[in-house]
């Protein structure tokens, strides 16, 4: 059976194809202005070229995210805690803590075999979520992608003392004002950030092996930061940014 | 004496007359029928309040509610049951507005502090008298003193003791007979009648009668009540001005629930899962608890000592205290000592986990009320002693009555997660037996 699973985000649309052997293909697309049916529509036809299939082979459509119930081709949606646990029984069953940190939400869950077994969630302040790295990013204009690489360059970090994703430009302007570097001005709001995303983590107790997934977990100063603070190292997936799509997919492969 | 121009409760009528309506022309059958019931009674209550305010009677604000009622007050409007009917309408973003407005804080429970915007805008009457009973719910008794003292009324304090022994039952007793003389001597056309007491009571007996009966029909599976109807059954419906037609809701209700749990029938075919939801409700969106049942998820929502309310911990009114009959007064100050928010937080915990265990829940959905400092206090305790029981609970920043800053898309998105983990706990449980 080949099942489809998309993840509706915020900033970006990822497609996964699977069927019993694991991903067949996958696809990130930024959503831009489109709704989100068209991205996601435009991220399925993507996937299945990709993987040179055509649209009736795909059995089921699993849709996660926090968009995920305007996809109005879905066959399914799941809660993405739950695909979030889905895609890491398959990936890595010895995980059983995950930390996956969107653009406007952050989640963290405790799984076992699969299954949620904990979760908690910040939706609630930007500080927390991959916002405050955009804004971090688009100051600077440095790409998001690149924004880890500069920090592991600097060599004393700034104490980054605003945590308000508001204030992160005035905060870094004064900054370079008293004459600090980017380097060190990112690497010490990465830090900052570092703290607060794994306090979401520790709000539901940590148990290895841990898991990081979604765009920041590319991000390789800040995987370096919570490597350091938990005293372990993370498993990140090859395809971070398509966990959630992926486990949507697997979860539709169990409905009919 | 000023009543305003009582807003709130000509609103009130406009809306139970409309779904009196609603319900005769088409009725929701994921419903019960006896709501029809429960809705003619509050129009009369809101009519009748309305009729004895334009005729000046005095109202008053507090507790104890049968005492003051046996002495001549008609109905306040106040009270945490009034406050939250305001969310289903413009409440949810009037008050918030007034409170704003009016520089009261804005973190206070909107439970209580509603009751204090309500009366100063002239949404509802003013009342006359007010009482409070000082335990841990902070935000009552600020509430009460802010009525008081903005309406120039007398204000009474009853100091209720933690436990409940006979020392402290003379004490808070004792209180109670003061009060009463106070208000006699300081609020005119209003006398103690304990025969209306003792009746007050009565009703009050038979009713929690009736609702432990529909206790017992409620741990039957499928669940025979919606998550939305499951809200209405925290006290025992005698607080009505003729409560004769409360207890006959009370028992038509039961019929209901009885007919249901017989037939096997209730809002879901299948009944999944079900939750303990705690310390408050979504007042403002009823949708949410449609989709709970859709999904089917039976809740059993407790606010407060409900074990107590249904006699499991303590006895009803007329039950014997150390192998004697109390006085119509004592039974009041009884009462008083099993308030939800008085005496040690662990007895509620013990109240809570008690009905988890007795209903079946397999989780519990925890509401952080902002400025509700009890519950915010005990989520430790009680998420603790969930944990040792091999229940999950989630926690969820919500308000009762403000809507501002609430996301149906994200509470959802939260319940769905919340019920995978529950739904994952139970089936563990199983493949270990």
């Amino acid at each position: 059976m080949i099942t489809l699973g998309i993840d509706a985000g915020t900033k970006a649309t990822k497609a996964v194809l699977t069927n019993h052997t694991g991903t067949l293909a996958s696809v990130v697309l930024p959503c831009g202005r489109e709704s989100t049916v068209t991205i996601a529509d435009l991220a399925r036809r993507d996937v299945l070229a990709k993987a040179g299939l055509s649209p009736e082979s795909v059995t089921n459509i699993g849709v996660t995210g926090l968009y995920g119930d305007r996809v109005s081709f879905a066959t399914n949606t799941f809660p993405e805690g739950v695909c979030l646990a889905k895609a890491m029984g398959y990936m890595k069953p010895s995980v059983h803590s995950v930390l996956d940190v969107g653009s406007v939400r952050a989640l963290a869950i405790k799984c076992q075999d699969g299954r949620l077994t904990s979760i908690s969630v910040n939706d609630r302040c930007a500080s927390g979520t991959g916002a405050f790295v955009e804004v971090l990013a688009s100051f600077f204009r440095v790409p998001i992608a690149e924004l880890g690489n500069v920090a592991l360059t600097a060599k004393e970090p700034v104490d980054f003392l605003n945590t308000c994703a508001v204030y992160v430009e005035s905060e870094a302007l004064s900054l370079m004002v008293e004459g600090k570097t980017a380097e060190n001005i990112i690497a010490g709001a990465l830090r900052g950030f570092s703290s607060r995303i794994l306090s979401l983590l520790m709000s539901i107790g940590v148990e290895p092996d841990i898991a990081m997934v979604g765009g920041l977990a590319n991000n390789k100063a800040l995987v370096k930061n919570i490597e350091e603070s938990l005293g372990l190292s993370l498993f990140i997936p090859e395809e971070p940014q398509t966990a959630l799509a992926f486990g949507a997919a697997l979860l539709a492969q169990g409905k009919e | 004496m000023s009543t305003g121009y009582m807003r709130n409760l000509e609103n009130e009528i406009i809306k139970y007359q409309r779904r009196i309506a609603k319900i005769k022309e088409n009725p929701d059958p994921t419903k019960l029928k006896s709501n029809l019931m429960l809705y003619e009674i509050e129009l009369e209550d809101a009519i009748g309040h309305l009729e004895d305010f334009k005729a000046g009677k005095p109202s008053a604000y507090g507790a104890p509610g049968h005492l003051l009622r046996a002495m001549g007050f008609c109905g306040s409007g106040g009270g945490y049951a009034a406050a939250d009917r305001t969310a289903q309408g413009e409440g949810s973003t009037r008050y918030l507005d007034m409170l704003r407005d009016g520089n009261w804080p804005e973190l206070a429970c909107d439970r209580t502090v509603v009751a204090i915007l309500l009366s100063n805008s002239g949404d509802s009457p003013k009342p006359q008298f007010v009482s409070v009973a000082n335990t841990s719910c902070e935000f009552a008794g600020h509430t009460a003193q802010a009525l008081a003292q903005s309406g120039h009324v007398p204000y009474y304090v009853v100091d209720i003791g933690n436990d409940a022994n006979d020392e402290n039952l003379k004490y808070v007793t004792d209180q109670l007979g003061e009060m009463v003389e106070y208000i006699e001597a300081k609020v005119p056309g209003v006398k103690y009648d304990e025969d209306k007491l003792i009746e007050h009571q009565h009703y009050d007996r038979e009713g929690s009668k009736i609702l432990r009966e529909i206790y017992e029909f409620r741990k039957r599976r499928p669940s025979p009540v919606g998550a939305r109807d499951a809200q209405r059954e925290q006290g025992p419906g005698t607080g009505h001005r003729n409560p004769e037609k409360g207890l006959a809701y009370m028992r038509a209700q039961r019929d209901e629930l009885f007919e249901r749990a017989e037939k096997g029938t209730g809002v879901m075919k299948e009944e999944k899962l079900r939750l303990l939801w705690t310390t408050v409700g979504i007042n403002y969106d009823e949708s949410i608890y449609k989709w709970l049942d859709e999904q089917g998820v039976a809740i059993y929502y407790v606010f407060g000592n409900h074990a107590r309310t249904l006699g499991f911990t303590v006895g009803f009114y007329g039950d014997p205290w150390n192998g004697r009959k109390l006085t119509p007064l004592e039974e009041e100050a009884r009462g008083l000592f099993y308030n939800s928010w008085n005496g040690r937080g662990q007895r509620l915990i013990d109240d809570w986990m008690f009905i988890s265990k007795d209903q079946g829940v397999g989780g519990a959905v925890y509401l952080l009320q902002p400025g509700c400092l009890p519950t915010l206090n005990l989520r430790k305790l009680f998420t603790d002693a969930m944990e040792k029981a091999g229940l999950p609970t989630m926690s969820l920043e919500i308000r009762g009555i403000f809507k501002e800053g609430y996301s149906q898309k994200d509470v959802k998105a939260k319940l769905s997660n919340f019920i995978e983990i529950c739904l994952s706990k139970k089936q563990t449980k199983v493949q270990a037996i």
